[in-house]
C-alpha cells in the first residue's frame, strides 16, 4: 500500500535542514523554578508560570477536593450535559476579579479567541488587527467571515488611518483586536490610545491579555486595569494557563457579550468544558491573587533584578516592559547554540526563539521570569548567560 | 542631600546676620535681618521644591511598573509638600519668637500656593501622561495612581 502521507517526511526533513524542527524537552516533575530534565535539575527560564502557581499547594489542594466532589470529567458540552456549579463559581470569580459584568470560561485562551472573534462579526464587518497578534487571534480572524486589515505593530496613528478607511469603505461594524502584552518582545499595547482611536470611529475593542493576566494591573488584574480602562474595553480575553498556573481561557465583558458566546461561541457549543479539578485550581488562583499582591510584586522585582544583571553584563535585552526578557542575539544559529550551551553546560533551560516565530535576524533567547525564582536562581541564570555569552563572543 | 541642605541654610542665616548686622528681635516692623532670612529661606525652599519636582518627574517617566510610578509619585508629592510647608513653619516660628505675625501671614500665603502646586492635580498627571506617550512608554501616571476598589 502506498504511503499517501510520505510527503510529510520530506517536509520534516526540510524543517531539520533549516534548523526549524522543534525538539520538545521532556520534564520529569512539576513546573517550578527548577525542573527535572533527563534526571538533571535545570533552572527553568521557559515557562509562562509567572507567579509560580502551577505547583502551588493551594491550587493542588483545591483540585484534589474538586476531584473528590465532582469527579474527573464534565460529561459533555455544557449546553447538552448541563453546567456544573463549579464552572459557574469560576465565572463569578473571574467576573469579580476583572471588574466586569460577566465572564465565560473556555478550554484554553486559544479556544476563547476561536470562539469570540467569529461570534462578534459577520461578512459585512471588518476586523483590524495588530501585525504581531498571537496565532490564536490570527486563526480566530481566519475563521471569521469579516474582512480584515492589519496595522503596523503598536502604531495607533496607522490604526486610526485604517479605521477611517474602513468607515469610508462602508464597513458595518469594526472590531479592533490587539494583544495586551506581546509575548516575543514583552512590550505592552498602548491600549488607552487604541481605545480612544476606536471610540472615535465607533469600533469594538477586543484585547487578548494572555501575558498580562496576573502580571499587569493591580494584583494582576490585567491591562485594562493597568490603564484604568474599566468599562471602555468591550471584550477581554484571558488565559488561566499562564500566570494562573492551571489551564483554560475566558472572555470577560458585558452580560450580553457573554450570553451571546453561550449561544454562538463554537468551542463552547462543540467541545467539552474544563475538567472540575482544572476549574477548582483556577478559582483558587483567583483567590490567591485577590488575597495578596505579594506574588505580583515579587514577579516585577525579580524581573527588574534580572534585567539589571543582564544589562550590566552587556546583553541587549530589547525593549521589554514586562517580566518577559528577550536576550537579543540576532543570528538563529547563535541563539540555538547559546540555548544548547546553557542547558548542557550550565543546567539553564532557556529556549531559543527564531524564525518563523520572530523575524529573520531577530533571534533571541526568551527568558521568562517567575515570582518563584529566588535571588540566587536569578544570579545563577545571569552568570550562566554571561559565561556562555563570553564564550561565544556575544558580550566582552 | 538633607545634610547639605541644612548646612546651606545655616550658612545662609549666618551670612544674613552678618550682612544686616541686625538684632532679630525688636519692636515695630520686622528687622531687615528677618526679612532677608524669610525671603532667602522661602526662595530656597520653593527652588528646592521645583528642583525636586523636576527630578521626581524624571523618575516617574523612567518607572518600569505601575508600582514604581506610585512610589515615585508619592515620594515626589511628599518631598515637594515638605519644601512647600517650610516657609510657613519658619514664619510661624519667627512669629512666636518675635511677635511679627505679618511674617507668618506672608509665608502662610506663599506656602499655601506652593502646596496647591505640589498637590495631586489632573493637569499635572495629564502632562506626565502626555510625556509618557511622547516617549512611547506604555505606562500612564493617571492610571497608576488612581485608587480603585478591589485592589
Amino acid at each position: 500500500m502506498t504511503d499517501k502521507t510520505s510527503y510529510l517526511r520530506d517536509e520534516l526533513d526540510a524543517l531539520v535542514d533549516h534548523g526549524l524542527y522543534n525538539t520538545i524537552t521532556t520534564i520529569d516533575g512539576p513546573q517550578g523554578p527548577w525542573l527535572s530534565v533527563g534526571g538533571r535539575d535545570v533552572l527553568n527560564f521557559c515557562s509562562n508560570n509567572y507567579l509560580g502557581l502551577a505547583n502551588d499547594d493551594r491550587l493542588v489542594t483545591a483540585a484534589k477536593a474538586a476531584l473528590d466532589r465532582y469527579g474527573i470529567g464534565p460529561g459533555a458540552v455544557r449546553t447538552i450535559a448541563g453546567t456544573m456549579t463549579i464552572h459557574d463559581d469560576l465565572e463569578e470569580a473571574l467576573t469579580r476579579f476583572k471588574g466586569v459584568e460577566a465572564a465565560i470560561s473556555f478550554q484554553s485562551g486559544y479556544a476563547a479567541n476561536l470562539a469570540v472573534i467569529p461570534a462578534l462579526v459577520e461578512a459585512e464587518d471588518l476586523i483590524i488587527s495588530d501585525e504581531l497578534n498571537h496565532a490564536s487571534i490570527v486563526d480566530g480572524v481566519r475563521l471569521a467571515r469579516a474582512g480584515r486589515k492589519i496595522y503596523p505593530h503598536g502604531d495607533v496613528d496607522a490604526l486610526s488611518d485604517r479605521l477611517a478607511e474602513a468607515r469610508r469603505e462602508g464597513a458595518r461594524r469594526i472590531l479592533v483586536i490587539t494583544d495586551g502584552v506581546f509575548s516575543m518582545d514583552g512590550d505592552i499595547a498602548p491600549l488607552d490610545r487604541i481605545v480612544d482611536a476606536a471610540d472615535e470611529h465607533d469600533a469594538i475593542v477586543m484585547v487578548d491579555d494572555a501575558h498580562g493576566e496576573g502580571v499587569l494591573g493591580r494584583g494582576g488584574r490585567g491591562i485594562v486595569d493597568h490603564f484604568d480602562l474599566h468599562g471602555r474595553v468591550d471584550v477581554e480575553v484571558g488565559t488561566m494557563s499562564k500566570a494562573f498556573g492551571a489551564v483554560g481561557g475566558y472572555v470577560a465583558g458585558s452580560k450580553h457579550v457573554v450570553d451571546w458566546l453561550r449561544q454562538r461561541g463554537r468551542p463552547f457549543l462543540f467541545s467539552s468544558a474544563l475538567t472540575p479539578p482544572d476549574v477548582a485550581a483556577c478559582i483558587a488562583a483567583v483567590e490567591v491573587l485577590e488575597a495578596s499582591t505579594d506574588l505580583v510584586d515579587r514577579l516585577w522585582l525579580n524581573a527588574k533584578r534580572f534585567k539589571e544583571m543582564m544589562s550590566g553584563a552587556g546583553f541587549d535585552i530589547g525593549s521589554s516592559e514586562t517580566p518577559i526578557t528577550p536576550v537579543m542575539l540576532g543570528d538563529e544559529h547563535l541563539a540555538r547554540e547559546v540555548s544548547r550551551l546553557l542547558l548542557e553546560d550550565h543546567n539553564v533551560f532557556a529556549q531559543a526563539i527564531a524564525f518563523p516565530t520572530v523575524a529573520t535576524g531577530k533571534a533571541r533567547i526568551r527568558v521568562m521570569i517567575s515570582a518563584a525564582h529566588t535571588d540566587a536562581d536569578l544570579a545563577v541564570g545571569a552568570e550562566a548567560f554571561t559565561t556562555v555569552g563570553k564564550q561565544l563572543g556575544v558580550v566582552a | 542631600m538633607t545634610l547639605e541642605w541644612a548646612v546651606f541654610v545655616v550658612v545662609l542665616l549666618i551670612a544674613a546676620m552678618i550682612v544686616t548686622g541686625a538684632d532679630p528681635v525688636g519692636d515695630g516692623d520686622p528687622s531687615p535681618f528677618l526679612v532677608v532670612v524669610v525671603v532667602g529661606f522661602t526662595t530656597f525652599s520653593l527652588g528646592s521644591m521645583l528642583w525636586y519636582r523636576t527630578l521626581g518627574s524624571a523618575a516617574l517617566l523612567r518607572a518600569e511598573s505601575n508600582e514604581e510610578i506610585r512610589q515615585a509619585y508619592t515620594r515626589r508629592m511628599m518631598v515637594c509638600s515638605t519644601f512647600a510647608l517650610l516657609p510657613m513653619l519658619l514664619g510661624f516660628a519667627l512669629a512666636l519668637a518675635t511677635g511679627h505675625v505679618d511674617l507668618f501671614f506672608g509665608t502662610f500665603l506663599i506656602s499655601l500656593i506652593a502646596l496647591i502646586y505640589a498637590a495631586p492635580r489632573k493637569r499635572d498627571t495629564d502632562r506626565l501622561d502626555r510625556a509618557m506617550i511622547r516617549r512611547g512608554r506604555p505606562f500612564r501616571v493617571s492610571a497608576a495612581i488612581e485608587p480603585r476598589d478591589g485592589s
